[in-house]
């Protein structure tokens, strides 16, 4: 599932872009994934189809992804995907725990909170909800 | 007579069947069903689908009415679906985008067998076949009307050119271009409601709001095929039926005449039996329960 903030400082398409590219250099999009087409991640984002082509765009030309006429995009093969996930889960964490120590908590407050969050109901979907 | 005499019990069975199976089907999703969006998506479906049948009934009567050798009553039915169809896409253009600040999208990818349904969309297309195959031989065989109307009777010749016997009205190209061609303005309409169906946006990420969303797009589907499905359905059986009677009544001048009626009075049978089917599908409303 992808997510974009359309108020957000950054631009749609790069949000979608950055987001696939996560997605698929952690392993969670498979090589050989097809993503969804153009216009029908467009529409379910309420989005202009040049905004997600345009990220495809740029994901193919980082050779993420390779796009055929008819036969729709899909995700090339990835070095060591593993890596790339447990990269990526550190990264989070570090920018998680940046954000608390701004705001004059501590690591203790920092894991107590994720704790919290991670309990059934009030995860990522709850979160959504209360935006 | 003996496939009238076997359309007779078959008609009320195929009736019975649709209705028995339209009953069965209701279907859960995993919590209260009664969501903002998709009961403002319902509304404008149901709404416009309803103008759009008001329409439809207007302009068949309107046809009906004019007759033109009998072309007007082949016309109805498609003229109806026609109607039918535009007001199903004026729902489906209707349904609202999503808006917000922050929007979700699933990476599924949505295609338009997943909401088909796969029975009445295979007897469509294979009816459709039957309609063009059969307009094609009625066409080619036809001949002009003693008001020199080009293809609207089924002249007999001898070898040596005499005509033997003519009998109209024949479905040659007189009644033939104008069904094809309400025939190519349905088909046309059914697969942009389809293409509709399967890339107009979620109304949201929640399981529940899926799940509804899924049962509206694959009742619009069912619908679109069951509009498109009468628009065949129906002229076709005109068709064999009023060719039947002219090849019967030239049996005397061709031996095969009297064995092809028979072939057309069967394919009415299937194609009646499969108008009351369509019928009893747009009649069919899903009901959504929590499980």
């Amino acid at each position: 599932m992808i997510e974009v903030d359309v108020t957000g400082p950054t631009p749609p398409y790069e949000q979608i872009r950055a987001q696939l590219a996560e997605l698929i250099a952690c392993g969670a999009l498979a090589a050989g994934a097809r993503l969804p087409p153009v216009r029908q991640l467009a529409a379910d984002l309420g989005l202009a189809a040049g905004t997600v082509a345009r990220a495809y765009k740029e994901l193919e030309q980082a050779g993420y992804v390779s796009g055929r006429r008819g036969g729709g995009t899909r995700v090339l093969p990835r070095s060591e995907p593993g890596t790339a996930r447990t990269e990526l889960i550190r990264g989070h964490a570090r920018a998680y725990l940046a954000a608390v120590v701004r705001l004059g908590g501590s690591a203790e407050e920092a894991i107590a909170a994720l704790s919290e969050a991670a309990r059934p109901g009030e995860g990522s979907e709850q979160g959504r909800r209360d935006r | 007579m003996t496939i009238l005499a076997l359309a007779v019990p078959l008609v009320p069975v195929v009736a019975l069947l649709a209705v028995l199976t339209s009953l069965r089907r209701a279907v859960s999703v995993p919590a209260p069903a009664d969501l903002p969006v998709p009961r403002v998506i319902t509304a404008r479906l149901l709404w416009a689908r309803l103008a759009g049948l008001g329409i439809g009934l207007a302009a068949s009567w309107s046809v009906l009415s004019r007759d033109d050798l009998g072309r007007g009553p082949m016309l109805a039915a498609p003229v109806l679906g026609i109607g039918l169809l535009l007001g199903t896409l004026a729902g489906e253009l209707a349904a609202p985008r999503p808006h917000g600040p922050i929007r979700g999208a699933s990476l599924e990818i949505r295609r338009a067998r997943d909401y088909l349904p796969g029975f009445s969309a295979r007897l469509a297309g294979a009816l459709t076949v039957v309609t063009v195959l059969l307009l094609s031989i009625t066409s080619v065989t036809a001949s002009a009307d003693d008001l020199g109307r080009a293809g609207r009777v089924l002249a007999m010749t001898s070898a040596d050119g005499t005509v033997r016997g003519a009998t109209g009205p024949w479905p040659g190209w007189f009644y033939a271009w104008p069904l094809l061609a309400a025939l190519a303005a349905a088909f046309l309409l059914s697969s942009s409601v389809v293409h509709r169906v399967v890339r107009r946006g979620r109304p949201g990420l929640d399981a529940v709001a899926r799940a509804v969303d899924d049962v509206r797009r694959a009742h619009t589907a069912r619908v679109v095929t069951a509009a498109y499905g009468l628009c065949v359905a129906l002229p076709l059986t005109g068709v064999a039926v009023v060719a039947a009677g002219v090849l019967r009544r030239q049996g005397e001048f061709a031996g095969w005449a009297v064995p092809a009626a028979s072939g057309l009075l069967g394919i009415a049978v299937v194609a009646a039996g499969s108008a009351v089917w369509y019928l009893a599908e747009l009649l069919y409303r899903p009901v959504v329960r929590a499980s």
